[in-house]
This record gives structure tokens, C-alpha cells and sequence, in this order.
């Protein structure tokens, strides 16, 4: 899901630095102090998830957790994923540094749109919500960033069935495991620490006997 | 392809099940590929005649079927192929003075790499190339072959002592060219280091941050 150095066209480049960097600014504003170790712990399990792959026939395609640093971040999600794909790029050279803002917006802005559409789910708090947006969140981030990847490659003059047909099917296993690893990170969070999902108290799983409500 | 045994989250058997679970699914995908992974990275050595190069993922798998192109010093592309079952392709050699490989293995992936004259070397090979100039008068130490337009008396050895030599040679050259080969394989992986380096990066990014924030906080 990285695009490499060299490979995308000089105008696709700059949209993706005009795209990230309004991004950014608007986490980064949106960012209050406390919330800063929450994002450094996404960010830093953002940047080690990309070592963990599933091959797919020449190429593979790896985990990106983009879908639960979203819902957990919302817009903060932006400056996040910048640092784990910039220390990724000069670490690890996964991706370029030229492609930096397309590859940002391409996680990023799904992550976002996770916030969005499955936040509202999230805050409904029930362990069945938690556990249904969790994977929602998870497979729905894949399936966006394969899909701007391939609108990345198509606008530098790739063909759009081709292109599209081979990211999507490339990224079905991740879609999966995404979703269900979201899932359940979600669901424990929401018991242990259900704060950061921005909920009032812990939701315990059905048919727990006794009460719920404690803290 | 790895499929995701999901544990049971929650349900009965209580907090530590779920946590190992989720741990266990993790570990699931951490445990089998070393937990490496993803970018395509092309390695070329010359090879008497040819050209072989080499296309691999960041933990070293082949990457298979992917397009490698050969383009020389001015950038016009000269040859490509599919690599094989190993991640290899080979080429025959056309240039001498530079020669540079880009593989394209879909989705974005990437990679160049680029073999100087100093790295081509001279022919080794008796026969089959177009002669290269060489200045009057020069001597090549052990000289096999070649030397005729030189003018320089050199006994040449006969053809079949040349070919026995050049195959004992090729039986010393072959393991330790796949031994430079899986070097450089070696070399390029992302490893424990890096992943560390990040994580304590993106901590002290953060630790500042909060420094910083609260020292605003203060003044104000």
C-alpha cells in the first residue's frame, strides 16, 4: 500500500502534500495535550503494523490498522499516520519520501472517514455496536485506501479496471483480518478503557451477571 | 495466505481468554513470516555473459512475476522479462559502460538499481563480443585470449584449456555470487532495530510535544 518512490506523476504528488497538509493542520489543532500519548501509542502501533504481511501472488499487502487508529483519533489521525510513514520511509524505505503525502492521505483520510461514519456506532455501547463498527471500521479503512490507491496510480496514467480489480482482490484477506483485529481491540478496549473510545463507562460483555454499571 | 482463526472475544470465559486471544491473533501473523514485510527491492551482478538480477520483498521472499526492465546509461530501456519462481531474470549483457534496473511489481511497488562499469567489469568470456579497443602496446596479467589486436606476443593457450579454466572458475564464482546475492538481501531487511528506533522516536516526539504544551499552558 505504499507507493514507491518514482512512480506516481509530479501533479499527483503535490495534491497528495496539499491534501495531507491540511489534514495535519486541522488534527494538529484539534489535538488537545492530554490526547497526545493516546495518539503516540497509534501512531507507534501504526508504524510497527506495517512489518506484519500477507503475501498475495507478486506482491503483498500488510496490515495498516488505519481503521482503529481512525476511530480512536478522528482528524488527529492525520499527524499520526504522517510520522509512522515517515519514520517507515527512512527506516524501514517502505515508500517514498516524494510520495509521503500521497501515501498519508491514502491511510488517512479512510481512517477519517471510519471516525464519521462508525463513531456514532461506537458511542451507541453495546458490546455487540462495539464489536460490529470495530470490524466495519477495520475493512471499510482497507477497502478505501486500496481504492485511492489504485485512483493514485490510475491519475498517473494506469488503467482503472486493471489497477482497481488487482487492489481490491489483493487486499480481501486484509480487509478480513483488519476488521476482526479491530474488533476485538475495540470490544477490550471498551471494557478496559473505555474513555478513549469516548464512552461513560465500561461495557461488559452480555449476560454478565450482576451489574454493568460500575466503573 | 494466513486465514485469521478469530478467538473468542468476551463471552464466558472472562477477560485473560479474550486478551490472550487477541494476543494469539497476533501472534498468529507475527510468528511465521518473522513479521517482515513489504517493500520490493532489486539486486543485479554481472555474471560473464549475463546479466542476472534479482527481485525480493523486505524479509527476503522472491517476488514472483513481477516486470524487471534494463536500461542503459542514457536511459533507453534495452530489455525486460518477468522474473521467475526465484525472483530471478537473467540478461545478456549489451553495455559495459553502465547499466541500470528498475523493477515494477504492481500496486505502486518500486525499485531500482544501478550497475556501475566499475561493477560490469571486462568481458571474461574468450569469444562472442564485439572487440573493445585496447591502447597498443598493453598487457593484461594472465591474459586469456583477446590480446590479438594488442600486438603484444603473448603464447595463447589452447581453447580447451580455456574452457576447462573458465568452468573451474564458474564452479568457484556461482556460491559466491548467491552468497553476495543473499547479502544484500540481508542488508536490506527491515529489522527489530529500525522498529525500535521508531517507536522511541515517535515517544520522544511526543514527550516534546507535552513539553511544550505545557510550557504555553504556564506562561499563559
Amino acid at each position: 500500500m505504499h507507493i514507491s518512490e518514482g512512480v506516481l506523476s509530479s501533479p499527483v504528488l503535490a495534491a497528495g502534500v496539499v491534501l495531507t497538509a491540511i489534514g495535519v493542520a486541522i488534527g494538529v489543532r484539534r489535538m488537545a495535550a492530554e490526547d497526545v500519548p493516546k495518539v503516540a501509542v497509534l501512531s507507534s502501533t501504526f508504524f510497527v503494523a506495517s512489518l506484519i504481511h500477507v503475501p498475495v501472488g507478486p506482491s503483498n499487502v500488510h496490515l495498516v490498522l488505519n481503521g482503529v487508529t481512525g476511530l480512536l483519533l478522528g482528524w488527529a489521525a492525520f499527524p499520526a499516520i504522517l510520522v509512522g510513514l515517515t519514520l517507515q520511509a527512512l527506516l524501514f524505505q517502505f515508500g517514498g519520501l516524494t510520495s509521503l503525502g500521497v501515501n498519508t492521505f491514502n491511510m488517512a483520510f479512510p481512517a477519517l472517514v471510519c471516525y464519521y461514519a462508525f463513531g456514532p456506532l461506537v458511542r451507541r455501547g453495546s458490546r455487540r455496536a462495539l464489536l460490529a463498527s470495530g470490524f466495519a471500521a477495520g475493512a471499510t479503512a482497507i477497502a478505501l485506501s486500496g481504492l485511492l490507491l489504485s485512483v493514485s496510480l490510475v491519475l498517473t496514467g494506469e488503467s482503472f479496471i486493471e489497477v482497481a480489480g488487482l487492489a481490491l482482490a489483493a487486499h480481501v484477506p486484509v480487509m478480513v483480518a483488519e476488521g476482526l483485529l479491530t474488533a476485538s481491540c475495540v470490544a477490550f478496549l471498551g471494557r478496559v478503557k473505555p474513555e478513549l473510545l469516548g464512552l461513560g463507562r465500561p461495557v461488559q460483555r452480555e449476560g454478565a451477571a450482576g451489574a454493568a454499571e460500575e466503573t | 495466505m494466513r486465514v485469521l482463526v478469530a478467538a473468542p472475544v468476551g463471552g464466558p470465559l472472562g477477560r485473560r481468554a479474550s486478551w490472550t486471544g487477541f494476543l494469539l491473533c497476533l501472534a498468529i501473523y507475527l510468528a511465521p513470516t518473522g513479521a517482515l514485510a513489504h517493500k520490493v527491492s532489486v539486486y543485479a551482478m554481472a555474471e560473464g555473459d549475463s546479466i542476472r538480477a534479482e527481485a525480493y520483498f523486505a524479509d527476503g521472499s522472491p517476488c514472483v512475476g513481477a516486470v524487471v526492465a534494463l536500461f542503459d546509461t542514457s536511459g533507453e530501456e534495452l530489455a525486460s522479462a518477468e522474473t521467475d519462481s526465484l525472483g530471478q531474470v537473467v540478461f545478456a549483457r549489451l553495455r559495459d559502460d553502465g547499466l541500470k534496473l528498475v523493477v515494477v511489481a504492481g500496486m505502486g511497488h518500486r525499485d531500482e538499481f544501478v550497475l556501475s562499469a566499475e561493477e560490469l567489469g571486462g568481458h571474461n568470456s574468450a569469444d562472442a563480443s564485439p572487440p573493445s579497443p585496447r591502447p597498443q602496446g598493453a598487457t593484461r596479467a594472465g591474459g586469456v585470449g583477446g590480446d590479438a589486436a594488442a600486438g603484444v606476443q603473448v603464447a595463447v593457450p589452447n581453447a580447451a584449456l580455456v574452457r576447462q579454466f573458465e568452468a573451474s572458475l564458474d564452479r568457484r564464482l556461482v556460491p559466491l555470487e548467491a552468497a553476495v546475492r543473499r547479502l544484500a538481501r540481508a542488508q536490506d531487511r527491515a529489522d527489530l532495530k529500525d522498529a525500535v528506533t521508531g517507536v522511541g522516536f515517535i515517544v520522544g516526539l511526543a514527550g516534546l510535544w507535552a513539553l511544550l504544551t505545557n510550557r504555553r499552558k504556564r506562561v499563559n
